[in-house]
């Protein structure tokens, strides 16, 4: 309907019934987000923020169990699969698929319905096949060989190399995912359409998307695992782009949850009766070198750079324990973190003897590139100046550039310019995802964030080795070598680990922040 | 009358046609496209490459633009790159909302300037004058991205009396009396600065219009009060005063985009800041284009109406 009319349509419906009996109150929990979520199709998705709507909706062969927060990796846990089994060799994946769950249509789950979807992402003759499905789910398909329905309830994948991490790629999300839709649904719409009706077996049901002003869902009351169905009726998220209208409709009640309140302004919520909840986010702030710059191709000045950077009062003072320092190149709840880890930390007299040793005992003049971020992060650009006054206390003048979050990403990937020496953005999940496409030469620019130009053959070898490992602890290894090899190089300085901030209204409870970029909300309740 | 109708009409085409021009040419310019944050880490050489083919972005500039606007013209904006959806109906629904705001906005200022810019022309230099004459200060040295915050503080928060963000209750919404209240600090905000142009303006105007020779004589000849001010006075003033209102329309529209980002008002203002951080290139040209056509049939109409009281005055 169109908006001009609606006010007077509500102005007669409200003349025809002015005694109209108060409605059943049914339990909503409404949302307050950065802002607004892209196309709400599993197998295409990007950016976290859609991660967050369409993860109740969909799930996969396998998930995480985001029930716990901390810094360690969430347990993969049987989903849509039941039970799994992994040959000897590691390359073949049998999954024995949970019987009696149905799609929100009524469709029944079954080894056809997943090979359907599969074959929507990465099967070019099927009439499903998407193109942009394909695309964004390289991170997993590459390693994928074939597929196929064993018998109803048995699907097998067997991979074209050992991999480690490919269970929990079965249940990944983000950036693509293979979570499973009705197969009836993708095939009564175009591939481009099937965002604005999607359906899954997930703890919630889509109901309506209104752009600009939000996305509604209704608990899904037979899903298949009890103590994951919804004990509310409705979710609904609101985009809220500017931080104190999402603090002050939580504050009005409006809403009952704001995502990511200022810092600031957390002590004060508190006091007004609201809880925070915060959790470790699985992601890490790494500065790129510009490794084309004359200064930057001296391991020494590189190393000076991070022993000059104070991590720890950028954590405690600026972010205001909204974040904890990082040495190590691997993120939070990801494989082979190391909370412990150090390298190359704060020593601003070591710094001052490297760069005097290097030639740069009269100062040294450098740009630093920034972007104040999309959505999810509050004050990126106020990290910058905390980093140039660290760095003109050993001799370092920093200007810096700041760019919105297109062109920054534009600019990575065609690489840094000349007359830029670094850039700060976080990556994180999924691990190896990132550092394939940072690290590897595979991905100098135009062919991924390689924006720097790091170039180590070495390196190139142990992101395969890691990724191909065919144990955890092997994988492990492998990932604490490139870790070990970046910090010696100081090639990439990682900084910080932000932290997940919400606020809830006092009536919300099990809210929990675990190190994943979405909150499991089928656990949420409202009193 | 009819002809100078039909020649300002016309003139809206090249400036609209300007507009979406300007608006498509500065987006084409802008370094970045939509096809990385939609490709995000699946971004490589060939990716891009098959993406921009699909989106169109591939082409030279006056073949993009020249689709577009053969588009346009058959009301088809096409189909916003992010959310992969029709743009024609979501600006449609959003400049909907847009006008509600705008509308009350137009409201408040045209009643609270027809009413304080007499009364404070009437009583010139007086108590009551300087009083108007503060007040319209105030509002208008107060920005909306500051105003808005206060009034949410005040009315809101401190007094819980009004909703503060969005059309309607999503908990429990209400029809018309839920959008009534949630329409009251945005329209307020949205107005604080027109009310006090407007009003400087029709004080102004008022005041000259006093001291003109045959409001002397209807004086002289023992009209006084109401009949003198609003028979004779508002008379002479009202072409300014429709004019300066008009103008109010494109700005009031304009503006909103600040007061819908603070309040959460799900308008056209809202919808080109989140098209523009995500370089939704059609969303943003469709946005741009309501916005500009709202601006220009104010002026219009405020234009026509002019020339109508200049026909019938006499």
């Amino acid at each position: 309907m169109k908006p001009i009319f609606k006010a007077l349509t509500l102005a007669a419906a409200l003349a025809a019934s002015t005694a109209l009996p108060a409605l059943a109150q049914d339990k909503t929990i409404v949302m307050g987000i950065e802002g607004e979520p892209l196309a709400l199709d599993p197998h295409t998705q990007a950016l976290w923020l859609t991660a967050r709507v369409v993860s109740n909706m969909y799930e996969g062969l396998v998930m995480q169990d985001l029930t716990k927060p901390g810094t360690k990796a969430p347990d993969v846990v049987p989903a849509l699969a039941e039970s799994w089994t992994i040959s000897d060799d590691g390359l073949t994946y049998t999954f024995k698929l949970r019987g009696g769950v149905t799609f929100h249509d009524g469709e029944p789950w079954n080894a056809a319905a997943a090979v359907f979807n599969f074959d929507r992402i990465m099967n070019r003759e099927a009439p499903q096949f998407y193109e942009k499905a394909f695309q964004q789910n390289t991170w997993w398909r590459q390693d994928v060989a074939s597929y196929r329905a064993v018998d109803d309830m048995t699907f097998e994948i067997v991979l074209n190399t050992t991999n480690a991490e490919f269970l929990l790629r079965m249940g990944q999300g983000g950036i693509g995912s293979t979570w499973m839709a009705s197969p009836k649904a993708l095939a009564a719409v175009p591939n481009d359409d099937f965002a604005t009706t999607p359906v899954g077996t997930g703890p919630f049901k889509f109901v309506e998307r209104v752009f600009g002003e939000k996305i509604e869902l209704a608990a899904n009351k037979d899903y298949w695992n009890p103590a994951r169905t919804p004990q509310y009726d409705r979710l609904i998220y609101r985009p809220m782009v500017d931080v104190s209208s999402r603090e002050q409709a939580l504050e009005t009640g409006a809403i009952d949850i704001a995502a990511t309140p200022t810092p600031d302004n957390t002590d004060y919520l508190e006091s007004q009766g609201f809880k925070i909840v915060t959790g470790q986010l699985p992601t890490v702030y790494v500065i790129w070198l510009n490794l084309r710059e004359e200064a930057m191709k001296d391991a020494r000045v590189r190393k000076a750079i991070s022993m000059a950077l104070d991590r720890e009062g950028l954590a405690e003072d600026l972010r205001l324990g909204q974040a904890i320092p990082a040495y190590g190149i691997l993120n939070v709840g990801g494989p082979g973190y190391d909370e412990g880890y150090t390298c190359n930390g704060y020593d601003p007299e070591g710094a001052r003897a490297l760069l005097a040793e290097a030639g740069y005992a009269d100062g040294l003049e450098i740009k630093m590139i920034w972007t104040p971020g999309g959505a999810g992060d509050v004050n990126m650009v106020a990290d910058a100046e905390w980093f140039q006054r660290n760095l003109a206390e050993v001799g370092i003048t920093a200007s810096i550039e700041v760019m919105d979050i297109g062109s920054f990403f534009t600019m990575m990937n065609q690489g840094m310019q000349p007359g830029s020496s670094l850039l700060e953005i976080s990556w994180g999940e999924n691990t190896f995802n990132w550092l394939d496409a940072v690290l590897a030469t595979s991905a100098l620019p135009p062919n991924g964030y390689n924006s720097g130009y790091y170039e180590n053959p070495v390196v190139d070898d142990l992101l395969v080795k890691a990724r191909t490992s065919a144990t955890k602890e092997e994988m492990v290894g492998n990932l604490h070598e490139i870790r070990d090899i970046i910090c010696e190089e100081a090639t990439f300085i990682p900084t910080h680990s932000p932290l997940g901030v919400v606020a809830t209204s006092a009536a919300i409870g099990n809210f929990v922040l675990a190190p994943q970029h979405w909150p499991d909300m089928a656990i949420v309740t409202k009193d | 009358m009819t002809k100078y109708i039909l020649m300002r009409s016309f003139q809206v085409l090249p400036v609209l046609l300007g507009v979406t021009f300007l608006v498509f040419l500065s987006l084409y310019l802008l370094p970045g496209d939509v096809t990385l944050n939609l490709l995000g880490l699946a971004a490589n050489e060939d990716s891009i490459a098959r993406l921009r083919a699909e989106l169109g972005l591939d082409r030279p500039f006056s073949v993009q633009f020249g689709i577009w606007l053969g588009r346009a013209l058959q009301g088809d904006l096409g189909v916003s790159h992010v959310m992969r959806t029709p743009v024609t109906a979501v600006v449609l629904e959003k400049t909907g909302n847009s006008l509600i705001l705008m509308g009350a906005g137009l409201a408040i200022t045209v009643v609270g300037a027809a009413l304080l810019g007499p009364l404070s022309a009437v009583r010139k230099d007086r108590a009551t004058d300087h009083t108007v004459k503060t007040l319209t200060f105030l509002l208008a040295s107060m920005p909306a991205y500051w105003l808005g915050l206060v009034l949410i503080v005040a009315f809101s928060i401190t007094l819980p009396w009004l909703p503060a963000s969005g059309m309607y209750d999503f908990i429990t919404p209400g029809g018309l009396p839920d959008l009534t209240a949630h329409l009251f600090l945005p329209a307020l905000t949205t107005a604080a600065t027109s009310l006090a142009i407007v009003t400087r303006v029709t004080r102004a105007a008022m005041v000259e219009a006093l001291a003109r020779s045959h409001v002397t004589a209807a004086r002289s000849r023992g009209v006084r009060g109401f009949r003198l001010l609003y028979g004779h006075g508002v008379r002479a003033i009202l072409p300014t005063f429709v004019n300066i209102c008009g103008l109010q329309i494109g700005y009031l529209f304009g503006s909103s985009i600040f007061t819908e980002v603070i309040f959460s008002w799900p308008g056209i203002g809202q919808q080109l800041y989140t098209s523009i951080i995500a370089r939704d290139g059609p969303m943003v040209q469709g946005c741009v284009l309501a916005v500009a056509l709202v601006f220009v049939l104010g002026n219009l109409l405020a234009d026509i109406l002019i020339r109508w009281l200049d026909v019938h005055r006499d």
